[in-house]
């Protein structure tokens, strides 16, 4: 191991590789509880787009398939980059690992751009649930509800991407500093395995909300 | 102590594969195949899932028990859909004045208490 007068082994581990073991158990602990609370709402999505199966699929009308799609091409290059900033950290390149991270955080930053200008429009057009909302030639509840899903879900998922960002610069700062190494680069993975769960969050999304009823 | 690093090529053909499935999945949705189009669209939203997982978060070179782990996760997922989907559509529901996809009208024990049209 190189020498560092600050070591990455925690006094309560024994080896790198236990402490290796036991953060990636952790981390997809926390990710498979992440998948339950998205869960509820998938479940949400599903039981309601099945109860009013026509007012959702006039609501998913009005969305933006094509900012969706680029919006979809933006984040999975993104999960792109950060797979290769975990690389740059297995191989202890701190400079690529650098590089790459604010790659990502700047296709993360024109996702959340896209999805703001998406937002304004829902705004503008009275889609946002509420006393102003407004669906014309349609009685039922169903664009409403199908309204309410697509802020809970995009909005819960948009504010999962700005603590990514935040922690991408957290872990990009750190990387400018040297304190990953070829032995030691586990929160750069870390990350990783945050991002691309988001990244997948999304996937599942975009067909559900902006592909409902296309054809 | 860290993975062995990934080859370079498995991660842009990963990243060729997703692009792919993406503009196909955009492709089949304007394609009217009836009650198939949500299976195709999850069908692909999951292949493209499982991508992720497997190559870039290193479930490929995971051990047995991160992988039991994180099956046991989706597993629970899994229950949660499913018991929940059983409960909603074994039941006649009363409280959906419009009616619903699972509530068909032709349904015979359901007939008597629901309106001829959904929606």
């Amino acid at each position: 191991m190189a020498k560092q007068t600050h070591s990455p082994l925690q006094h309560h581990f024994t080896s790198l590789s236990q402490q290796y073991a036991a953060s990636q158990l952790g981390m997809w602990t926390f990710l498979l509880t992440e998948l339950l609370f998205f869960g509820g709402l998938f479940l949400s999505y599903t039981i309601y787009r099945m109860s009013y199966p026509h007012g959702f699929a006039a609501a998913s009308h009005e969305l933006d398939v094509r900012l969706g799609c680029i919006n979809t091409i933006v984040l999975i290059s993104s999960s792109l980059t950060m797979a290769l900033a975990v690389r740059a950290g297995h191989e202890g390149k701190g400079k690529s690992i650098t590089g790459f991270l604010v790659l990502t955080m700047a296709l993360g930053g024109t996702f959340l751009g896209i999805k703001s200008i998406e937002y304004a429009h829902k705004f503008h057009e009275h889609f946002v649930p509420g006393p102003n909302f407004a669906f014309p030639h349609y009685a039922s509840q169903g664009p409403e509800l199908f309204f309410s899903l697509y802020f809970a879900m995009t909005g819960l998922h948009a504010i999962h991407m700005i603590i990514g960002l935040v922690a991408l610069g957290v872990v990009a700062w750190k990387a400018t500093r040297g304190r990953y190494t070829k032995e030691y680069s586990t929160p750069v993975e870390m990350l990783g395995l945050y991002w691309h769960f988001v990244d997948i969050v999304w996937i599942f999304l975009f067909p559900l909300l902006y592909l409902l009823g296309r054809h | 102590m860290s993975q062995q690093a990934e080859s370079l090529k498995t991660y842009i053909l990963t990243f060729a594969a997703l692009m792919g499935l993406t503009l196909l999945t955009v492709a089949a949705a304007s394609v009217n195949f009836g009650s198939l189009n949500t299976v195709i669209a999850l069908g692909i939203a999951g292949l493209k899932a499982g991508l992720v997982l497997w190559f870039f978060m290193h479930v490929r070179h995971s051990t047995a028990l991160s992988r039991l782990f994180i099956a046991a996760g989706f597993f629970m997922f899994g229950i949660l859909l499913l018991l929940t989907l059983n409960d909603y559509i074994s039941r006649p529901w009363d409280n959906f004045p419009q009616g619903g996809a699972w509530i068909k009208p032709t349904a015979s024990h359901f007939a008597a208490k629901m309106p001829a049209s959904p929606e």
